[in-house]
């Protein structure tokens, strides 16, 4: 590993900073200093406020209130252009990198350091310049589309890196990850921080944070509820800071099935061959079955082919090739997915889930407005189709029971407790679930799981496709691995080794033991 | 045919290729950045109208043409304003920008409707290669203006594909994001390059007027503008191809006369809507060769305003 940093390190103290976006209170004024050498770990739930208080440092958010000091100097940013200039440098989840250029590209945009005229070569041997310095390997002529996440990641942070960044911010880096990747990248952190740079770790996972971190912050609710060194905390302590109410919901053992009380097959994908919106190869044939009484949680990277997958068994999108039947019926369209009992949680639940402008009542009957309970032709019976709104937001402990309600005014959790309602009540015998409990708190999110699970006793057929491994591994009795548009491995849920499981995600082939 | 006859045809197609050519690559650098000016065929006719009138007034092409440059600049200027800055649409904005240059130079150009230009761009005839068999009719009797068009996809080539500041560009159009964070000014840029784009298009229509039709006339480039547009998307934002585009297109407006001429006994009428339905068969045929091959080639941020994180 080579020296990352060309002088001495460089903390950065944040004093007193508020966020407030409209009525909600992000960020809500707190001390907080990062030193040199260290890899310092800020833990805390979705929507504690980790993210935008980074945001804030790195430039691209401007405080309310508050200062920002580097390496001693009170500085102000307009841009991150502006923070990068004074050594602070930001990598986001989703990576600002240019898919169709080459990593050489990608390392030279905005670069000063190269001749207004330019050549593949000299890009080429600049950016395998910067990955020796840095200690990060990359093939500089390859095309970023082409990398795996990880990859990525590591032109993300080469990039950050070489603009002069000597305190770099990571947003939850391991999200994207596979469990192999995510090691990797632990090591280069900790090789960079030795070397003196100032590392901050953005994670809401315990485990992975006391692995790798010298200190460790917790937020709760835009608020610094601890700091303290590695040493002395353990994940007891740190749960408990992070969630005000722990121990209601967080590791909750998963309610027994045994494989033997697994029903007949109701949901039967065959041969799904399928291309992406760009018309590259999505799926490669991909064959699964469901059974009545059965969890069965689908993981891989994103892009493997989820999305592809999820929308053919929804019915919204059309295979090259295969079929999808439940209980023995074709389903071609959404029509068909409804008739056969089919009930779809969507990812993006206020995008394709719910009509956010909308009231509660008529996004409760989305899906059923057809049927007699609540149309009659082609009119709506407005007072039952608001009873059957209200039936369902009792059923799943909705935080208002008015449903004229607009969809846009509910939490997070509550969106999704109303579409998960939606989509298992009725006449279901399968469900699609696609990452359930992302962005819920832990609450919200051990409800909904508390739903899948109970649509699985009462007889349904869960699909759940997850990124969430732990989650997977907590709801499932069989997991299935997709990579690259095939299913490369398949465990039982009781007795999955993680760690093949993570190789398989990275596309490595299963062991061949002799 | 005879041969003497084909070379003239080729040439009257480079001639009247002229003004889509410059203007479809000043549209390719603004897309280039990710905007596209829909507004192209207004700016053309603002230019057209400028370029006429100052022709008309000094009694010289050149300052008609650079009248007309100037003119679509400025009217460029106002969509990059709306659009780059204000972040509006760029389609309602473009719509309303045409109609507005369309109603605007039909009134202030109606006493200068049917009068005949008296700054023609004259041909200038290349020496020695203007005498060459065939070759030297169809290519080297042109005016200088179009000389230079010629060139311009090779500049804008050059410009995007071997120069720093061209990485930098294509890193807009492609992910604002990953320029704006290496401190290149997105917006500054955009804005720029629409300026350049309409400095090009207001050439290209002064062209239209002082160049091809000689005269003036409410709605004189009929249509030129849009086909310029629609070159860019058939050029799949290949320098190059827009070379490829505007003769394609040249030729089919000259078929008309060709059909004429020869006695093909088809309408003329029949002729004069060939451009058009080109393009749309064009637009059809690469639509279908890419999902074929599985490429997507347009900037990934066309079209989409810029928001910072």
């Amino acid at each position: 590993m080579a020296v990352v940093t060309d002088g001495g390190g460089v903390s950065l103290e944040l004093t007193g900073i508020v966020k407030r976006f409209g009525d909600l209170t992000a960020v809500s004024g707190f001390d907080i200093s990062f030193a040199p050498g260290q890899v310092h770990a800020l833990l805390g739930e979705n929507g504690a406020g980790k993210s935008t208080l980074m945001n804030v440092a790195a430039g691209f958010l401007t405080p309310d209130v508050g200062e920002i000091v580097v390496g001693g100097q009170q500085v102000l940013f307009g841009s991150p252009k502006d923070a990068i200039d004074a050594g602070i440098g930001m990598v986001h989840q989703h990576f600002s990198l240019v898919e169709q250029f080459t990593v050489a590209q990608n390392l030279a945009i905005g670069a000063r350091d190269i001749g207004k005229l330019i050549s593949s070569k000299e890009l080429n041997t600049r950016a395998a310049d910067i990955g020796e310095k840095y200690g990060l390997g990359v093939n500089p002529s390859k095309v970023v589309g082409s990398l795996s996440v990880g990859e990525k990641q590591r032109v993300e942070i080469l990039r950050t890196l070489s603009r002069g960044a000597k305190v770099l911010i990571l947003d939850e880096p391991t999200a994207v990850l596979t469990p192999e990747e995510s090691e990797q990248l632990c090591l280069n952190l900790r090789a960079m921080a030795e070397a003196g740079a100032t590392i901050i770790f953005i994670s809401h996972k315990l485990n992975e944070v006391l692995s790798v971190a010298d200190h460790v912050s917790v937020m709760r609710g835009g608020v610094l509820v601890d700091s303290l060194e590695r040493s002395r905390c353990d994940l007891e302590s740190l749960a408990k800071s992070m969630f005000e109410d722990f121990g209601t919901s967080a590791e909750k053992p998963r309610s027994s099935s045994s494989a033997s009380s697994v029903g007949e097959e109701v949901l039967a994908v065959r041969g799904i061959r399928a291309r992406d919106d760009r018309g590259a190869v999505a799926l490669k044939g991909l064959s699964l079955n469901v059974h009545a009484r059965e969890i069965v949680g689908l993981v891989g990277v994103a892009g493997n082919g989820q999305q592809e997958l999820e929308q053919i068994v929804a019915g919204i999108r059309k295979p090259d090739d295969g079929t999808v039947s439940i209980h023995g019926t074709q389903v071609d369209n959404v029509q068909d997915a409804l008739k056969a009992g089919l009930g779809y949680i969507p990812e993006d639940r206020r995008g394709t889930g719910l009509v956010p402008a909308q009231p509660i009542w008529l996004n409760s009957i989305l899906r059923i407005y057809k049927k007699d309970l609540v149309s009659k032709g082609l009119i709506i019976k407005t007072r039952k189709a608001k009873e059957y709104a209200r039936d369902l937001a009792e059923l799943v402990n909705l935080s208002t029971n008015d449903v004229t309600t607009l969809v846009q005014h509910l939490s997070g959790g509550n969106a999704q407790k109303l579409l998960a309602g939606r989509e298992l009540s009725g006449d279901k015998s399968a469900v699609v679930a696609v990452n359930p409990t992302q962005g819920l708190d832990v609450k919200a999110a051990a409800a909904v799981r508390e739903r899948l699970l109970q649509a699985r006793d009462d007889g349904l057929a869960v699909l759940l496709i997850s990124a969430d491994l732990d989650e997977v591994v907590l709801l499932s009795d069989r997991i299935v691995v997709l990579y690259e548009g095939s299913v490369v491995g398949e465990f039982e849920g009781q007795h999955a080794d993680l760690d093949e499981i993570g190789r398989l995600m990275g596309g490595e082939s299963r062991d061949e033991r002799p | 045919m005879d041969y003497q006859f084909l070379a003239l045809t080729i040439a009257t197609a480079i001639g009247l290729s002229t003004a889509i050519l410059i203007a479809a690559t000043g549209e390719l650098l603004v897309e280039k950045v990710g905007v596209y000016n829909i507004a192209l065929e207004g700016v053309m006719l603002v230019g057209a109208l400028t370029g006429f009138i100052m022709g008309q007034t000094t009694g010289s092409w050149v300052l008609g043409l650079i009248a007309g440059g100037v003119a679509g600049c400025a009217f460029a200027i106002v969509f990059g304003l709306i659009t780059v800055v204000l972040r509006t649409d760029m389609i309602v904005v473009g719509v309303a920008l045409i109609l507005v240059a369309l109603g605007t130079t039909q009134t202030i150009g109606a006493s200068y409707v049917s009068v005949e230009a008296i700054a023609k761009i004259p041909n200038a005839e290349i020496p020695i290669l203007s005498t060459l068999p065939f070759i030297g009719t169809a290519l080297f009797q042109q005016t200088w203006v179009t000389y230079i068009a010629m060139g311009l996809p090779f500049v804008a080539a050059f410009i995007l594909f071997r120069t720093r500041h061209g990485l930098n560009m294509r890193a807009i159009g492609e992910n604002p994001n990953a320029a704006d964070t290496a401190g290149i000014s997105v917006v500054g840029w955009r804005l720029f390059y629409v300026a350049v784009g309409g400095l090009l298009a207001g050439v290209g229509g002064a062209y239209i007027t002082l160049g091809i039709v000689d005269s003036w006339a409410g709605n004189v480039t009929a249509g030129q503008g849009w086909i310029a547009f629609a070159i860019v998307f058939f050029a799949g934002w290949q320098p190059l191809w827009i070379l490829v585009g505007a003769y394609f297109f040249g030729a089919l407006s000259v078929l008309g006369d060709v059909g004429q001429i020869m006695g093909w006994g088809v309408p003329s009428e029949a002729f004069t809507v060939l451009p058009y339905v080109g393009t749309v068969a064009v637009m059809m045929l690469r639509a279908w060769s890419q999902k074929r091959k599985g490429a997507v080639s347009w900037p990934a941020s066309l079209g989409l305003p810029f928001y910072r994180g």
